[in-house]
C-alpha cells in the first residue's frame, strides 16, 4: 500500500521539479535505471523479433496472451485482431497520455510547456493512433498524416507509392500531402518556429521523449565529445537515407519508365537538380569555398565531378544509381537504423544516454530540420543581459545535451542544430536568464544575421 | 609577465578569462577552496539533487590548459609585497608581477564566538557544503539563522530533502532589509504557504553546548530554548580578509581600492566580494558582495590590469536577481527598501499568484530610475536603456510590454499594470 502510494506521489508529484534526480536509483543509472533499460530493450526485441512469445497468432490462427487482450480494442477500432504493431502503437500512446498528464502536472505554472505537451499528445491520439485506425477501417492505405519523410523512410518505397497511387484521389491527396510536407510545409514553419515546430509539439518519438522520457533527460551528455559524436552520426544517417530513397526510387522508375507521370528521365533531371542545388547552397554557406585551402577546393571539385561521372554512367548504361544493390540497402537501414536504432537504443536507453538518444544522434528528419534552423530560421534562444551566474541548471536538464550554460555566461544567443525548443532549460533556469524567441531579431545582443 | 590571482570564484576567474582574451601574459589561479572554478550561487543545488558537482564547474575541464592558465591548490601563508612574491604552504614560492587578490568574502559572525561550537556554520563555500551534506545524514532539527539571500536558500534545500527545521528571522517580514515591504509581504506569504517553521521577530542571543562541544539549543531574546542539532548562520557575509592584516596591504572592513582596483602597493590589485572602495561611484556601496558585480570589476580588471592609463571602473546600472522558493525576483537601478519623500512608484500585484511589478521614479522630475519584478522576468537591456537614457516614467509605461522575458503564452499584466498607475496621482 505504501509503495503504491509512494509511486502515485512520483508519478503524479506537484511540488517538486527535479530535486533529488541524482539520488535516486532510477534516474542515476542506478540498478533501477539499468533494470528499466534492459526491460525496454528486451520489450523491443521480442516485439519486433520474436511476436510469437507475446501470443502472437500465426498466419490465420487466433492470438493468445499478452497480444489477445488487446484483440477487443482492435476489433472496435479497425475490425481485426490486434496486430503486434496495434499493441505497440496503442501502449506508446498510452503511456504518452498519461506522463503527458504527470508532466503537465509538473509543469504547471509554465504555458508554453502546458501548450507544448497537449499538442503532443493530440498528435500521438489523433494523427498516430485514431485517424490511421480509422483509415485502415475504410479500407484506404492508412497513413500517419504527420510522420514525414525522412523519418518516415518508406514514403518513397515502390510499395508505399504503388500503394497510394492505386487508392484513388484519398491516396493521391496523400501523396501530394507527404511531398508537401517534406519539401514546402516544413521548410515554411522552421523557417518561423525553428524545429520546435515538429520535435516537440508534433512527433511522435519527440512525444515519448517529452513526457516519459522527462524523468531522464539529465542523462543527455552535454560535453563536446558527445557533440562530435552526434555531428558524426546523424550525418551519415541522413546521408544513408537520401542514396536509399534515390535508389530505391531509381530502380522503381527503372522498371515503370512510362507508367506515371514522371517518367524515368525527368526523375533524373529532378535528382541531378536537387543535388546540384544542395552542393551551391553548401558551398554558398561557405562563403564561396573562401577561405578554404586550394588543395580542399580541388577535393572538393573532382570529388563532385567524380560523383557525377558515376551518376551519369550508371544512368545510361542501365545500372543501378551508383552501382547500389537497392534492395540490400533498404534492408539494412531498416533492421540496423528504423529497428536497432531508433527503436532498442532510441527507447531502451532512456535510462542510460538521456531521453533524445535517438532524435539527437540518429535521427534524419531533425538532421535536416537542425541544418535549417542553423541557417535558415528565426529561432533562437536570447539570454537576458549579464544575469547568468552559470549554475548549469540549463546545461543539466537539456535533453539534446547543448551545454547552454557556455553560452548563457557569455550572454551569447543560442542557435543550435539539435535544438528542439523543449523550453526546459528556460523554464530550469533560476535567475529568468533564458527565453525561446523566434520574432524579427529588434533587441538581441546576439550574433545572428540575416 | 606573470598575474597570480588569490581565488578562483567568479571575480578571480573573470580576471583571468578576460586578460586571456588580450594578452599571452603568464597567469596562475591559487585557490585553497577547490582546484577548479565552481558557481557558488549553484551549490545549493548540489545538496538538493538537482545536479552533481561537476554539472556546476561553469567550464569544461580542459578549458585551463587550453587557455594556459595555471590552477593551484593551496593556501597562501604569506605575501611579499617587496620582492613581489607569494608563499604557499607547500613551501612553493610563486613570484608575480601583478598580483590580484579576489579573497570573496565570508559569513558574518553574531559576534557570540559561535563558529567555535561544532554544529555551526555558515553557508558559503565548498568546504560549508561538505559539512552540510555531513551533518545531513544525522541531524534532528536544524536551525536557520537570518532572513536573508542564504537563509531562503537553506530553507529550500532543507525542505527537499525532508529535514525538519527552524527559520529564525528578525525582522517583521522576509527580506525587509532589502525589498520594499509590498515585496516582502509577498515573498513572506509564499514562504509561509511553503508550511515551513518561520519564526519573525525573534532575535537568536545565545547557543547551549553539550559535553562535546557540540551545540545543543538556541535561545531566543525572550530568553526561550529550542533544541536543534545544527545551525546554519545566515546573517550576511564580510570581506574576507582577516588574514591580510599581516601584510602591507591597506585594509578597513575590505580592501582598500581606488577607481582603478588598484590597492595602496601598485602591482596589488583587488576584485569581487573582498573590495571596499575609498570613494565608491555614487549611489553605490562602498562594499558590494554580489556575483555580477564581482564578474564586472573581473571583466574591468582583466582588460585593464596591463594597460599604462586604464579608464575608471564603471559598475553600470545595478541589477541583481534571486529566487525565493518558487519566485524569481529581479531588480534593475535604484529600487530601495523604503521610499522617501523623493521616489514616486507604482506597484502592482497579482491578486492570487506570487507576481508582482514595481516601477520607480523620481517624484520631482518623473523620470524613470528602477524596477523590481517577482514573479515575472524583465529583460536586462530594456530596463537599462530606459533608466541610463533618463526616460520619464510616463514614456516607459506605453513600452512597458517590451521589457518582458517571460516565455511564451504567459499570462501578461501590462493592462492591470495601467489601470494602477493611471489611479494614482502623479
Amino acid at each position: 500500500m505504501i509503495s503504491i502510494l509512494k509511486w502515485s506521489q512520483w508519478l503524479f508529484n506537484f511540488e517538486v521539479k527535479n530535486e533529488g534526480v541524482w539520488f535516486k536509483s532510477l534516474s542515476n543509472r542506478g540498478v533501477v535505471g539499468w533494470i528499466l533499460a534492459l526491460f525496454l530493450s528486451f520489450g523491443y526485441i521480442i516485439l519486433y523479433f520474436f511476436p510469437a512469445w507475446l501470443g502472437l497468432g500465426a498466419k490465420g490462427m487466433s492470438n493468445t496472451g499478452f497480444i489477445a487482450w488487446f484483440d477487443p480494442i482492435s476489433i472496435f477500432f479497425n475490425g481485426s485482431a490486434a496486430s503486434q504493431w496495434f499493441v505497440y502503437g496503442f501502449l506508446y500512446t498510452l503511456i504518452i497520455l498519461i506522463m503527458g498528464v504527470k508532466f503537465i502536472v509538473k509543469y504547471k505554472n509554465n504555458n508554453y510547456q502546458i501548450i507544448r505537451t497537449i499538442s503532443l499528445m493530440f498528435f500521438q491520439l489523433c494523427f498516430a493512433f485514431i485517424i490511421p485506425e480509422i483509415m485502415a477501417s475504410l479500407n484506404q492505405p492508412a497513413m500517419d498524416l504527420k510522420n514525414m519523410w525522412p523519418l518516415n523512410y518508406y514514403f518513397f518505397f515502390d510499395w508505399n507509392i504503388k500503394k497510394l497511387l492505386s487508392s484513388g484521389y484519398f491516396g493521391l491527396f496523400l501523396m501530394v500531402w507527404g511531398i508537401a510536407l517534406t519539401f514546402i510545409i516544413s521548410p515554411v514553419l522552421t523557417y518561423f518556429y525553428g524545429k520546435r515546430w515538429y520535435c516537440s509539439w508534433v512527433c511522435g518519438c519527440g512525444g515519448l521523449a517529452e513526457t516519459a522520457g522527462d524523468p531522464f533527460r539529465h542523462l543527455s551528455d552535454n560535453s563536446e565529445t558527445a557533440w562530435k559524436w552526434e555531428r558524426r552520426i546523424i550525418y551519415p544517417v541522413l546521408f544513408l537515407v537520401c542514396l536509399m530513397t534515390l535508389t530505391i526510387l531509381d530502380s522503381f522508375f527503372r522498371k515503370n519508365p512510362e507508367t506515371y507521370w514522371i517518367s524515368f528521365s525527368h526523375f533524373k533531371i529532378i535528382i541531378l537538380l536537387l543535388l546540384s542545388g544542395i552542393i551551391a547552397l553548401g558551398i554558398r554557406q561557405n562563403g564561396w569555398l573562401k577561405g578554404v585551402s586550394k588543395w580542399s577546393k580541388i577535393a572538393f571539385i573532382s570529388l563532385g565531378i567524380i560523383l557525377f561521372i558515376v551518376i551519369a554512367f550508371s544512368w545510361s548504361y542501365q545500372k543501378p544509381v551508383l552501382l547500389i544493390n537497392a534492395l540490400k540497402l533498404r534492408e539494412w537501414y531498416g533492421f540496423y537504423v528504423g529497428a536497432i536504432f531508433s527503436g532498442i537504443i532510441g527507447v531502451g536507453f532512456y535510462p542510460l544516454m538521456g531521453s533524445r538518444v535517438w532524435c539527437r544522434f540518429g535521427c534524419p528528419m531533425a538532421a535536416i530540420l537542425g541544418i535549417q534552423q542553423r541557417f535558415f530560421s528565426r529561432f533562437r534562444i536570447t539570454v537576458n543581459g549579464g544575469q547568468c551566474i552559470s549554475c548549469g541548471n540549463c546545461s543539466t536538464y537539456c535533453e539534446m545535451g547543448i551545454d547552454v550554460r557556455a553560452y548563457a555566461q557569455k550572454g551569447e544567443n543560442i542557435v543550435r542544430a539539435s535544438c528542439v525548443g523543449c523550453g526546459i532549460c528556460a523554464e530550469v533556469c533560476p535567475r529568468g536568464v533564458l527565453k525561446l524567441e523566434n520574432g524579427p531579431i529588434s533587441l538581441d545582443n546576439g550574433k545572428i544575421r540575416f | 609577465m606573470h598575474i597570480v590571482i588569490i581565488g578562483n570564484g567568479i571575480s578571480g576567474v573573470s580576471v583571468a578569462k578576460s586578460l586571456r582574451e588580450s594578452s599571452d601574459a603568464e597567469i596562475t589561479i591559487v585557490s585553497s577552496e577547490s582546484i577548479s572554478f565552481f558557481s557558488r550561487p549553484a551549490l545549493m543545488y548540489v545538496f538538493m539533487g538537482k545536479m552533481r558537482f561537476k554539472d556546476i564547474l561553469p567550464f569544461p575541464s580542459d578549458y585551463w590548459v587550453r587557455n594556459k592558465m595555471k590552477q593551484v591548490y593551496g593556501v597562501v601563508d604569506e605575501i611579499d609585497a617587496e620582492n613581489q612574491k607569494v608563499c604557499l604552504d607547500n613551501g612553493s614560492v610563486l613570484h608575480y608581477d601583478k598580483l590580484v587578490l579576489a579573497l570573496g568574502s565570508q559569513p558574518k559572525s553574531l559576534g557570540l564566538d559561535e563558529f567555535k561550537l561544532e554544529g555551526i556554520q555558515g553557508f558559503y563555500s565548498l568546504q560549508d557544503l561538505e559539512k552540510l551534506q555531513d551533518s545531513a545524514k544525522k541531524i534532528k532539527h536544524a536551525s536557520i539563522i537570518g532572513g536573508g539571500l542564504i537563509g531562503v536558500e537553506l530553507a529550500e534545500m532543507f525542505v527537499s530533502r525532508g529535514i525538519s527545521f527552524t527559520f529564525w528571522v528578525r525582522e517583521k517580514w522576509f527580506g525587509s532589509n532589502f525589498l520594499p515591504q509590498e515585496e516582502a509581504e509577498l515573498v513572506t506569504n509564499h514562504l509561509l504557504s511553503k508550511n515551513i517553521n518561520i519564526k519573525f521577530e525573534i532575535e537568536i542571543i545565545g547557543f547551549e553546548a553539550d559535553g562535546l562541544n557540540r551545540v545543543k539549543s538556541v535561545e531566543s531574546h525572550s530568553g526561550e530554548k529550542s533544541d536543534t542539532d545544527l545551525v546554519c548562520i545566515c546573517i550576511g557575509v564580510k570581506p574576507n580578509v582577516d588574514w591580510l592584516k599581516l601584510t602591507n596591504v591597506q585594509i578597513n572592513t575590505g580592501v582598500l581600492v581606488n577607481e582603478h582596483l588598484q590597492t595602496n602597493i601598485a602591482s596589488i590589485y583587488a576584485v569581487g566580494d573582498c573590495v571596499e572602495f575609498k570613494n565608491p561611484v555614487y549611489g553605490r556601496k562602498s562594499i558590494e558582495t554580489l556575483w555580477y558585480t564581482g564578474r564586472l570589476m573581473g571583466e574591468y580588471l582583466g582588460k585593464n590590469i596591463l594597460h599604462e592609463n586604464p579608464p575608471p571602473y564603471e559598475p553600470g546600472i545595478y541589477f541583481n536577481s534571486a529566487k525565493f522558493f518558487d519566485v524569481e525576483y529581479q531588480i534593475y537601478g535604484d529600487v530601495p527598501p523604503s521610499f522617501s519623500e523623493s521616489y514616486g512608484t507604482v506597484f502592482w500585484k497579482h491578486p492570487t499568484k506570487y507576481k508582482s511589478i514595481r516601477l520607480v521614479y523620481n517624484a520631482t522630475n518623473k523620470v524613470f530610475i528602477g524596477c523590481c519584478v517577482l514573479g515575472i522576468r524583465f529583460r536586462q537591456e530594456v530596463c537599462e536603456k530606459w533608466i541610463k537614457e533618463k526616460w520619464k516614467i510616463s514614456e516607459v509605461l506605453p513600452l512597458l510590454s517590451e521589457a518582458n522575458f517571460d516565455s511564451e503564452f504567459s499570462t501578461r499584466h501590462e493592462k492591470e499594470f495601467m489601470d494602477i498607475y493611471n489611479n494614482t496621482v502623479i
